[in-house]
């Protein structure tokens, strides 16, 4: 008896009729609640989003989030020397004078950011770009608050900056790398918990602080200027937040918080969506 | 109830009744294009169903089933505007379900890879020739080692029923290239479950 009259596919398609097999039930009620929570959080953002997720060629591959610490040190130093470059080619007025030593890197990486507040820059004029340097006054105090609207703070001049593209570009995919890791370490956890496996809840909390460091520095700067990608890189910020603090026994009250703050802010979504899809060949 | 009604209608009448259908699924995109909630509310429960099982098919859990397919509506919602309707509407959104799964599947995968190299070890270890193999239990392994393409064609046709021509839509390949997956993924099914071959053999 030949392979190809001897049954086997009669057999096989009636065998795998079981294979991950569905509930006959679906939760569409549950399902259409989170579909409009991630739509509703998108369009309240939309007038500022026209253009749709920042568009990166090609797809973005995810590193695993064993080496998500790799990918930071790349994101980070790709932040802070654009924002090094920044310093040193485009200060014009008078150099800070206050600014301690020690606001060195973070605030150098910070001061990537559109906003030059003429109470204090110090300088006589704003600089001429949208991710012109902040003056750092004092050691502190002076600080402006992270969350501003910078549309209000700082005129955009980008006629008068050449690479203000190039760098836009970069800071786009910063973000997007970035967001990209959080998913992935988001869907690890999610992944762990229904499958019961605790993992390595410090090794967990590593990569949360990591990212939560990164996903401020993101909020501070030129890439949060997009609200939908400001508000994701809030509502980030917690869950990281609540992640980093994560203790090894995982208590359910801290897991029912974690899990909450997912669903509520309807983040994995939103994430998945900042993120360019891969090759999509629906044929229209 | 309505399969059966369907049928009584007789070849005309069934004709009738998918032009009719699809007439109101064509004013149901458009309004859902112009932000019509309620519409896409409507498109959503006509399709939720067979998104999920084929999302849940693919996936293997629900909460990851139930992840994909969400994101798939959302894509889908998104995108609506780019549906120029050369295919049917549930071949497109298909096609963004299986996008949306094997994307999602491939990042897990990653994740779990240190669990899987684990589980492998063990199979080869004990594999063969155990007592009493169960057959379920080796079915499922063999099509989740298939290789992506193998699996997903095999899925969409020998479990879900997909036709070449939908699976083809959906992935963006040729109908004979659906075909020769199929085939391919069968073969290999069959080497992997030589031990079980009494079973078809009757």
């Amino acid at each position: 008896m030949s392979d190809e009259n001897d049954g086997f596919e009669e057999w096989l398609m009636h065998a795998a009729r079981d294979y991950n097999s569905p509930p006959a039930e679906t939760p569409r009620e549950a399902m259409w609640a989170r579909i409009e929570a991630a739509r509703r959080s998108e369009t309240r953002e939309t007038p500022a989003t026209a253009g749709g997720p920042p568009a990166v060629p090609g797809v973005i591959e995810v590193p695993r989030w064993r080496w998500t610490r790799r990918g930071l040190a790349a994101a980070a130093v790709l932040l802070i020397g654009i924002a090094i470059g920044r310093v040193s080619n485009r200060v014009v007025g008078p150099t800070p004078t206050s600014a301690g030593s020690n606001t060195a890197s973070m605030e150098t990486a910070r001061a990537a950011s559109p906003a030059v507040n003429p109470t204090t820059a110090g300088g006589p004029e704003p600089l001429p770009t949208p991710f012109a340097p902040r003056i750092v006054q004092g050691t502190g105090n002076t600080r402006p608050p992270i969350r501003r609207d910078r549309a209000g703070e700082t005129p955009r001049l980008g006629g008068e900056a050449p690479n203000v593209g190039a760098t836009a570009g970069a800071f786009q995919l910063a973000t997007v790398q970035h967001l990209a890791q959080a998913e992935a370490l988001l869907t690890a956890y999610r992944v762990d918990e229904r499958a019961g496996r605790q993992g390595d809840a410090q090794q967990l909390a590593a990569s949360a602080r990591d990212l939560l460091s990164t996903t401020r520095l993101l909020a501070d700067s030129p890439a949060a200027d997009d609200p939908a990608v400001r508000r994701l890189l809030e509502d980030l910020e917690l869950v990281l937040a609540q992640l980093a603090l994560l203790s090894q026994e995982r208590s359910a009250g801290d897991r029912q918080l974690i899990d909450h703050a997912l669903e509520e802010r309807a983040v994995m979504p939103r994430l998945r969506t900042a993120i360019p899809a891969g090759r999509l060949s629906a044929g229209t | 109830m309505r399969h059966q009604a369907v049928h009584e209608l007789g070849p005309r009448g069934q004709v009738e009744t998918k032009l009719a259908e699809r007439h109101q699924e064509q004013e149901r995109i458009g309004r859902a294009m112009a932000g019509d909630a309620r519409a896409e509310r409507e498109l959503y429960d006509a399709h939720v169903d067979r998104v999920y099982r084929l999302a849940y098919r693919l996936a293997g859990s629900d909460d990851l089933a139930q992840d994909f397919a969400q994101d798939a509506f959302i894509r889908a919602f998104e995108r609506l505007k780019d549906f120029r309707g050369d295919s049917s509407f549930a071949t497109w959104l298909h096609a963004i379900t299986v996008s949306v799964c094997l994307n999602g599947l491939r990042k897990v995968k990653r994740f779990d890879s240190r669990q899987a190299t684990l589980d492998d070890g063990m199979t080869v270890f004990d594999g063969r020739r155990e007592a009493e193999p169960d057959l379920k239990v080796k079915l499922k392994q063999a099509i989740d080692r298939l290789p992506e393409g193998y699996r997903t064609v095999f899925v969409m046709h020998d479990v879900e029923g997909y036709t070449h021509e939908e699976i083809g839509a959906a992935l963006g390949v040729e109908v004979g290239t659906s075909k020769a997956q199929l085939s391919r993924a069968r073969a290999k099914l069959r080497d992997a479950l030589a031990e079980f071959r009494g079973e078809w053999i009757a």
